[in-house]
């Protein structure tokens, strides 16, 4: 168990995640723009997508997934520490599915 | 709800940035493939504006077949995470930002409370302005003058309180734990006065709807109304050197006060039983008796004659036990009932 989660950390220390500046210069190099520019469309597009959100549109991506908004209920939650009561508001958050071909890849190469 | 492809809102590009349609597809289409790319070499992928995908690992485990009820083992598997970007999280919810989490206080039950409440009063409750509650608490004032009007049309309905009061005392004794709380917020400078201001909101709401238990006879709520109206005090008393008015600190005291000397009138059958005392009905005088032939229950005999569920005012207007084991012969008694007011607030 400890072993595991070991590794798995050691992992992602090691790994090189992508961030935004790195996700920018590869859509860059794979579309031909400049960075300034990606970065630019790319922000249009994330505004429209957030505009589609707001007007309670689902987003579907081909070979992606689908991006959604969902409700979730006003509930009470417990502090565990101090056992104070708290009314948690209602709340819309954003969800993402994936495509279900690409769980399927998922599923089996780990 | 309607659903939009990713061509769709590609047309924005074609819009603002003067790409032809065609290359605007094309750049949505890359982009989600560029994060696809990369988050299937196992790696993490961060949009600004939009989010963050993650590939997590779950660990095998066990779980029972819906079907069979068998014990099977769930494979480890990996799985995508998306944790929205903070603003794209804002704007998302935007339409629910006004709302903030509160703190209850000790006692207070939203369980009954949240039937008569729609989301709009709930809504009404978060943004409750200092107006409002002046607004409510006249509004108690006319129910005190409203309440002896009431006693003398049916007595019966305020039998039930003398039942109610000796709850008040061991709800007292919760007072202490509500005042260290109070502290806890009061470090809060920020917040405070809006939390108070939510809190007190509230609580006026629950004086208002505490006199509407009245009405609806059960006592699980007039339970509340004390409950919270001792909260209340213990509020204003904390915030008393604060903004807040000291004008209608005396006034919710009174509601409760008032009532308490006016109920000397007592059902006795409602004393004897609180399923009778808490049920929709009371007992108002004999109907016609009945004798038990061979075969019959208790309970048969309850149901025939009054319904299911009634047995509690035919044990008490006959002075059975409960569950009572009855002989070909006797005689009972079947009471006439009459339904309890129920009044909306």
């Amino acid at each position: 168990m400890y072993a595991s989660r070991m590794r798995r950390s050691l992992t992602y220390t090691l790994r090189q995640d992508m961030n935004n500046k790195e996700f920018i210069t590869q859509l860059a190099e794979r579309t031909g723009y400049t960075a300034k520019d990606t970065q630019k469309l790319v922000n249009t597009l994330i505004d429209a997508m957030g505009d589609a959100f707001q007007q309670d549109n689902a987003i579907l991506v081909p070979n992606f997934g689908v991006f959604e908004t969902k409700k979730k209920m006003e509930r009470i939650m417990i502090n565990p520490s101090s056992g104070q009561r708290m009314l948690v508001p209602p709340k819309l958050v954003l969800n993402f599915k994936p495509n279900q071909t690409w769980k399927d890849k998922l599923k089996g190469g780990r | 709800m309607g659903k939009l492809t990713i061509q769709e809102i590609a047309k924005i590009l074609v819009e603002k940035n003067g790409l032809d349609q065609k290359a605007a597809n094309r750049f949505a289409t890359e982009m989600f493939a560029v994060i696809l790319e990369r988050l299937q070499q196992g790696e993490q992928v961060k949009v600004k504006g939009l989010g963050t995908w993650k590939i997590i690992d779950v660990e095998a485990r066990e779980s029972v077949s819906v079907r069979t009820g068998e014990r099977v083992v769930i494979d480890g598997h990996s799985k995508v995470s998306f944790t929205p970007d903070a603003t794209m999280k804002e704007l998302v919810n935007r339409p629910f930002s006004q709302f903030e989490t509160v703190v209850l206080n000790d006692g207070v039950e939203f369980e009954d409370l949240k039937d008569d409440l729609t989301d709009e009063e709930l809504k009404e409750e978060a943004s409750l302005s200092l107006n409002e509650e002046s607004v409510a608490i006249p509004e108690e004032a006319t129910v005190i003058s409203e309440e002896p009007m009431v006693i003398s049309e049916e007595p019966t309905v305020i039998s039930e309180e003398p039942t109610v009061i000796p709850e008040e005392p061991t709800v007292i004794p919760e007072e202490p734990t509500v005042i260290p709380e109070e502290p806890l917020d009061l470090d809060e400078e920020s917040h405070w006065g809006k939390w108070l201001l939510c809190g007190l909101g509230i609580l006026a709401l629950m004086a208002a709807s505490a006199w509407g238990g009245y009405y609806y006879g059960s006592s699980k709520k007039t339970a509340l109304a004390p409950d919270t109206v001792v909260v209340k005090d213990t509020v204003y008393v904390a915030s008393s050197d604060s903004l807040m008015g000291v004008a209608p600190q005396e006034q919710a005291p009174q509601t409760i006060v008032e009532p308490q000397p006016a109920e000397p009138v007592t059902d006795p059958y409602a004393a004897k039983d609180e399923r009778v005392r808490l049920g929709a009905y009371r007992i108002v005088g004999l109907d016609h008796t009945v004798r038990v032939l061979e075969g019959q229950t208790f309970y048969s005999i309850c149901r025939a004659h009054l319904g299911p569920d009634m047995e509690c005012y035919v044990e008490v207007f006959n002075d059975l036990p409960r569950n009572p084991s009855i002989k070909v012969g006797q005689t009972i008694k079947i009471p006439k009932l009459q339904l309890k007011k129920r009044r909306k607030k």
